[in-house]
Formats: C-alpha cells, sequence, structure tokens
C-alpha cells in the first residue's frame, strides 16, 4: 500500500487579538491509496483545519505532513459560478493552472460522458438542481487529475433526500477513478457509510480520540446505501457515539 | 379573479398589463402637459414664472431649425460622456487597487469617507481654476462626483465576494490576479452596470455644474441664460431636454444589463 497523505505529530495554533488558540494537537494518521477516511468531531473543533493544512492553504505550527500526490479539495457548497456554464465551470481549474491543453480537454469531456453530464454542458448553475450541481463540483474537482480528494462537509447544504441519492453518487465516482480521500463531517452515519476508517476527533484542542477501522462484509457490492442496511452499522454507530458523547460530559 | 387555464392565457395577462402601464406612463405624460398648457392659457398660473408647454415647444422648433441647439446638445453629452467614462474607470482601478492591498484600503479609509460626505459641488469653483475653464474644467468636475462613490462602492462589492469561492480558487493554486480576473470581477459585473447607472446622474449634475460656472455652451448654460434673462421657456427647454438625454443614456444601459442577463446566466438564450 502507498501512502498519499501522512501527517505526524502534527499540531496548528492560531493567533489572534485575545490570544492563542490550539487547534490541533498532535495529529498523527497516514492516507492510503484507494482509502477513505472519514473524519469526525464535535462541531467547531477544527475538522476543517485538517484539511486546510493538507492542501497547503495554512501552515501547520509544529510536526511534519508528507505528501505524495496532487490534492483536490471539494466544499460544502458547490461554489460554481453563475456566469459560467457547467463546461466552463469544470474548465476552471485547467484555466487556473493554465493546462488547457487538447489532452486535458478530452479528459474533461470524457469524465462528462461517464458521468452523464454531456446533455447539461451549455447549462447554467441556476439550471440544475443541488445534486447535480454538486456532481459538476465534484467534476471540476477531478478536472485536475487529483490523487486525493479532500471533502469538507460537501453534503450538508444538501436536504436528507437529495444527500442519501449525492453520497451515492460521490462514493461511486470517487471509487470507479481510484481516487483517495479524507471526508469531513459531523454524520456519524454518513461517515461510518462512506469510510474505511474513522477518526474520531476530541474538543479543542482536537486531539484523535480514536481510529476505527471500518469493515463491511459487502465485498464489491459496497455502496453508502448498502452499508447502512448491514448488521455492522449500528456497532459502528454506538461505538463513535459513545467516543462523541464522552467529550460532551466532560 | 379569473383562473388561468393555460399558458397562452398567461402570456397574454402579462402583456396586457404592460401595455396598461406603458399607456398609462403616456397618459400621465400627457395629462401633465395638457393641463399645464390649459392652466397657463386661463391665467390661473403665471405663464412669466412657470411658463407653458406650447411656447417651450415653438422655442425648441426655433432651436432646432437654427442648428444652435445640437450644438449645445452634442457639448454637454460629450462631457458627460468623458466625465462618466474617466470617473468609472478610474474609480473601478482604484477599487481594485485597495482590494488588491488592504493595508492602503485601511490607510484611505477615512479620507474617503470625508470625500464622500463632502458636497463636491462645492469644490467646483476649485477645480475649474485648477483645470481650465473649458472642456477640461467641467469634465473635472463630473469626475470628481463619480469617482468617490466608484471607489467606495466597487471596494465593498469586491471585498463581500464570497469568501469559501475565493479559497476554492487558492485550492486550485489560483494567484491573487487570477483570482481578481476569473471571480471578483465576473462576479461583480451586475454590480459595475449598478455603479455606472448612478455615475450617469453624478456626471450630468458634474457637467449642469460645471456649465453653470464657466461655460459659453451647453445644456448647462442654456439654463443659466435663461435664468439670467428672465425666459423661463428657455431654462424649461433645457430641464426637458436634460430628463431625455438622461432617460436615453439610461435606457441604452439597461438594455446592456438586460442582454447580459440574458446571455449569462441561462442557457435558453443561446442557440446550441
Amino acid at each position: 500500500m502507498k501512502s498519499l497523505l501522512t501527517f505526524n505529530n502534527v499540531s496548528k495554533s492560531f493567533f489572534t487579538e485575545t490570544g492563542k488558540t490550539d487547534v490541533l494537537s498532535k495529529i498523527s494518521f497516514t492516507l492510503h491509496d484507494d482509502e477513505i477516511i472519514a473524519v469526525i468531531g464535535p462541531s467547531g473543533c477544527g475538522k476543517s483545519t485538517i484539511l486546510n493544512l493538507a492542501s497547503a492553504l495554512e501552515n501547520q505550527t509544529s510536526g511534519e505532513i508528507k505528501k505524495d500526490g496532487k490534492i483536490g479539495y471539494m466544499f460544502q457548497r458547490d461554489n460554481l459560478f453563475m456566469w459560467r456554464n457547467v463546461l466552463d465551470n469544470i474548465k476552471l481549474g485547467l484555466e487556473i493552472s493554465k493546462t488547457l491543453n487538447k489532452e486535458n480537454l478530452d479528459y474533461i469531456h470524457s469524465l462528462i460522458n461517464k458521468y452523464g453530464l454531456q446533455d447539461f454542458a451549455k447549462y447554467y448553475p441556476n439550471e440544475l438542481s443541488g445534486g447535480m450541481r454538486q456532481r459538476v463540483a465534484l467534476i471540476r474537482t477531478l478536472a485536475l487529475k487529483p490523487d486525493v480528494l479532500l471533502l469538507d462537509e460537501p453534503f450538508s447544504a444538501l436536504d436528507y433526500q437529495t444527500r442519501l441519492f449525492v453520497l451515492d453518487d460521490v462514493y461511486k465516482i470517487i471509487k470507479s477513478e481510484g481516487k483517495s480521500a479524507i471526508i469531513v463531517t459531523h454524520d456519524i452515519s454518513e461517515a461510518i457509510s462512506v469510510a474505511d476508517r474513522v477518526i474520531v476527533l476530541s474538543n479543542r484542542p482536537c486531539k484523535i480520540k480514536k481510529i476505527l477501522d471500518i469493515k463491511f462484509d459487502l465485498e464489491n457490492k459496497r455502496t453508502p446505501t448498502a452499508t447502512r442496511n448491514a448488521k455492522e452499522f449500528q456497532q459502528y454507530f454506538d461505538l463513535i457515539y459513545k467516543e462523541l458523547n464522552a467529550y460532551e460530559t466532560d | 379573479m379569473k383562473q388561468i387555464e393555460s399558458i397562452e392565457q398567461f402570456k397574454k395577462i402579462k402583456k396586457r398589463r404592460k401595455v396598461l402601464i406603458l399607456l398609462s406612463q403616456i397618459g400621465l405624460t400627457i395629462l401633465f402637459l395638457v393641463a399645464w398648457e390649459l392652466l397657463a392659457n386661463l391665467n390661473i398660473i403665471n405663464v412669466f414664472l412657470v411658463s407653458k408647454p406650447s411656447d417651450i415647444f415653438k422655442l425648441f422648433i426655433k432651436y432646432i431649425q437654427s442648428g444652435e441647439l445640437f450644438g449645445h446638445i452634442k457639448i454637454s453629452v460629450y462631457e458627460t460622456l468623458l466625465g462618466l467614462i474617466i470617473g468609472t474607470f478610474l474609480g473601478l482601478i482604484i477599487g481594485v487597487l485597495l482590494w488588491w492591498n488592504e493595508t492602503i484600503a485601511k490607510i484611505l479609509d477615512p479620507f474617503l469617507v470625508v470625500l464622500n460626505a463632502l458636497p463636491k459641488t462645492a469644490l467646483a469653483p476649485i477645480l475649474i481654476i485648477w483645470a481650465g475653464t473649458g472642456i477640461k474644467g467641467i469634465v473635472l468636475v463630473a469626475v470628481s462626483l463619480s469617482i468617490v462613490v466608484t471607489i467606495m462602492s466597487s471596494y465593498n462589492y469586491f471585498v463581500s465576494v464570497d469568501k469559501e469561492q475565493i479559497k476554492m480558487l487558492k485550492t486550485m493554486g489560483a494567484s491573487k490576479f487570477q483570482i481578481l480576473t476569473k471571480l471578483i470581477l465576473p462576479s461583480n459585473i451586475p454590480n459595475i452596470i449598478n455603479i455606472i447607472k448612478i455615475n450617469i446622474g453624478m456626471s450630468w449634475v458634474g457637467v449642469i455644474v460645471g456649465e453653470f460656472l464657466v461655460s459659453r455652451e451647453g445644456i448647462g448654460y442654456l439654463v443659466v441664460y435663461g435664468g439670467q434673462v428672465f425666459k423661463l421657456d428657455l431654462v424649461m427647454m433645457g430641464v426637458f431636454i436634460l430628463g431625455i438625454l438622461a432617460l436615453i443614456m439610461y435606457l441604452v444601459l439597461n438594455a446592456i444589463e438586460k442582454y447580459y442577463r440574458y446571455t449569462k446566466y441561462s442557457k435558453k438564450s443561446h442557440k446550441s
């Protein structure tokens, strides 16, 4: 197994006028290829900071981050540009990195066709449904051929119904493209249904409380929806629930 | 109320309402002019003070026949457009600069607030002395009126662009210049059009004030000259022409805005 992203004793503090805030404290984990890690923790604990560090938007205060591969980032909202149609939105990353060549354009078109957006290429974001927009956002991220996807509560802006649908959708796309991912969420069942491992974080300053391996007896037929019906699901849920709650009563 | 049963009917009702609004607007204008004319002819209002539509129209024809009017219109429109373009353009550039460098924005903030609160027309005599009494001085007055508003509102629009969208571009490795050209400017085009709309009015005020003070031609000159010799027909004609010119500029800009909205946010307009 190849390791794509390694956090080694990483800590992060913020300085504000009111003083120093320790957000992350000695975080260590490794993301391997073809693996999805879910990060779960109490809200406001600093989950998103892990992603900001991984994508080099911020620098760690101490510790070491090793990266082997390109990073792609997906946000809570789709952040599609209203004034660009679907195709132009997907091309955005290539324009930024100035790699808008024939080969990459062909790749974009193959993604568009593969994931059923060919009829919508000329549509503008406000003409698409929420689920469709998330799919466009994912393909915009994939267009840059990242090895690791960072997903920051990517579905929390959607209603529950759409969310289950999009989760299945995104899971399938990530798996079929053979990508690794770190998904930050506060939804326990969402974490269990997509992840190979779940990292449970404590309150601020965030420490790793537990790393849980998630295994289902589903072999290759695993989808987020299928896991929700699996017998192991409830056990994992209870375990994580207890871990999280232990902190709120502290 | 009647139930709407088909899309044709819905469109018909909408169209009928549009026609009704337009007819009412025209009707109101005519009613106002007719009442004015009647009251003037019946000596209920003093023609010497408020003039009357038929006299204004006669004067209008006279000025057109002599060709004098076009010269005045031309010079005023020219000055206004020049003031509008320079004021908007410079204002936007400075707005971008402030967005680019937060420290400069912080430093200039109190000065801009004071400049904005100051009635710029009070500066007009000084500006004209500095720039000269010709077109230059008048355009400078027009620019002084539009530029401060443009800087302040464009800067506010630029900094209120969605932070998450900026973050997204950063994760793609975008430079600050790319963030400007790919996000800040394109997302603010509707706002920039709004700024231009406001600046049309500002430039006209600047030009008229400038012409009041120094010029020998232009609509503002006609108005101030008419006032000095107590020819209220002339004053009223100048005001009417100003209204019509401002309306035309506004309509042109509205058409541009509409075109932009249709082509930019919807596939339906693209015949693909």
